[in-house]
């Protein structure tokens, strides 16, 4: 008695969890919905490092904490455009047509942005806060190398 | 032009030139329209570096250009050229009529254009000190005292910002082009000389003296310093906490 019960539990559960995947991959507006949030996450421990740097004794929990956010985020990236989420979807995107046009560029830009973040992970994880200031311009860099010629206005 | 009614007054002195605009309210306007291509030409170019040092300069100027206009030079003085909407709308009306008493400064209507302008000024610099670019890179002096959110707000609005100056721009310089081809009134030659001929004697504005300039110089500057510096103190009053 128990164990169909369990079963069609189990069974609705995964048609559920399926389901939301699919709607997520499904459609294109969701797709750029998800990529702006992610993208404030990056902004936000962006600000929050910038802002954290800006004081003359950093508090080295928060330097990492957002060090961890952007080291998490940047391998992501690149996934995040599938083809089809651009401007042509009608939805407010900065994104490019470049991205899709020269992927192997895009790509590499992204790349640069995952070793900038996993640099500074390695720095904030000495503990050391001038460490982390060292390593810092290089993620505003590798954001602005991609921006500039992937992200337009919206 | 003044020779008709020269004619008629039969006076001599009318024809000599007043001193209308003094030095500070000239550099204040010429140098307003030099930055305001250069602060759009670096924002459009994401010179940011730049972009913010302009900016202080602007905030320096708009700050020392209100305290001008409080204790500055007669012809400079927001009480002495701001008028009721009743006198503006009375003007306005007689714009296409006869001349009547000339004015020595500001008419109603260029009043509003000032305040106007300075206060979008005032604000387009506000929302500039507290916004940030895409990149994490460049922000305002002031932009670590806000959240995310907003500072991605004030950099909208500073945006809104630069479009809605660019008309009011437009408007001011429409109307100077109205003034020259319908009235033949030149309001140029004057800002850049500093005097203005009237066909009837008229007083002469009042300048400030010196001491009142380095003040107001003193001041503004100090205003950029304490901005620059990231504005100490303000964090304790801002509603919204970092």
């Amino acid at each position: 008695m128990t164990k169909p019960l369990i079963g069609a539990f189990l069974a609705v559960a995964v048609a559920a969890v399926a389901g939301a995947t699919i709607a997520v991959a499904a459609t294109p507006a969701e797709t750029i919905t998800i990529r702006q949030n992610n993208f404030k996450q990056i902004g936000r421990a962006q600000k929050s490092l910038s802002d954290e740097l800006k004081k003359p004794a950093p508090d080295v929990a928060v330097l990492r904490a957002s060090a961890q956010t952007l080291a998490t985020f940047a391998p992501q990236v690149n996934r995040w455009f599938p083809r089809g989420s651009g401007k042509e979807t009608g939805a407010k995107t900065g994104a490019l047509p470049a991205i899709w046009q020269q992927t192997p560029r895009f790509n590499a830009s992204a790349a640069q942005f995952v070793a900038a973040a996993t640099g500074l992970q390695r720095a904030a994880a000495t503990g050391d806060a001038a460490r982390v200031r060292a390593a810092f311009p290089a993620v505003g860099a590798s954001c602005k190398g991609c921006h500039d010629t992937f992200k337009g206005d919206k | 032009m003044p020779a008709t009614n020269d004619a008629v007054m039969g006076g001599g002195s009318a024809a000599a030139p007043v001193k209308l605009w003094d030095l500070p309210v000239r550099i204040v306007h010429w140098t307003f329209v030099a930055l305001l291509p250069g602060l759009w030409w670096t924002a459009e170019n994401g010179d940011l570096d730049t972009h913010v040092k302009l900016g202080m300069i602007m905030l320096i100027l708009v700050v020392f250009r209100i305290l001008w206009g409080l204790v500055g030079s007669s012809s400079a003085r927001f009480a002495k050229f701001l008028r009721g909407p009743i006198t503006v709308a009375r003007y306005v009306g007689g714009l296409f009529g006869k001349e009547g008493e000339p004015i020595v400064g500001h008419n109603p209507l260029g009043a509003i254009s000032v305040v106007a302008l300075l206060l979008l000024l005032g604000t387009q610099v506000i929302l500039g000190l507290f916004a940030q670019d895409t990149d994490g890179l460049f922000s305002g002096p002031l932009n670590y005292l806000v959240g995310y959110d907003a500072a991605e707000a004030a950099r909208e609005w500073h945006e809104l910002g630069f479009n809605v100056i660019l008309g009011v721009v437009v408007i001011h310089v429409v109307a100077i082009l109205f003034y020259l081809a319908v009235k033949r009134d030149n309001l140029v030659g004057p800002m850049i000389t500093g005097r203005k001929r009237y066909a009837v004697p008229v007083a002469a504005p009042t300048m400030a003296p010196l001491w009142r300039l380095a003040l107001c110089l003193a001041l503004a500057f100090g205003a950029g310093w304490w901005v620059w510096s990231g504005a100490p103190g303000l964090a304790a009053v801002l509603p919204v906490p970092a």
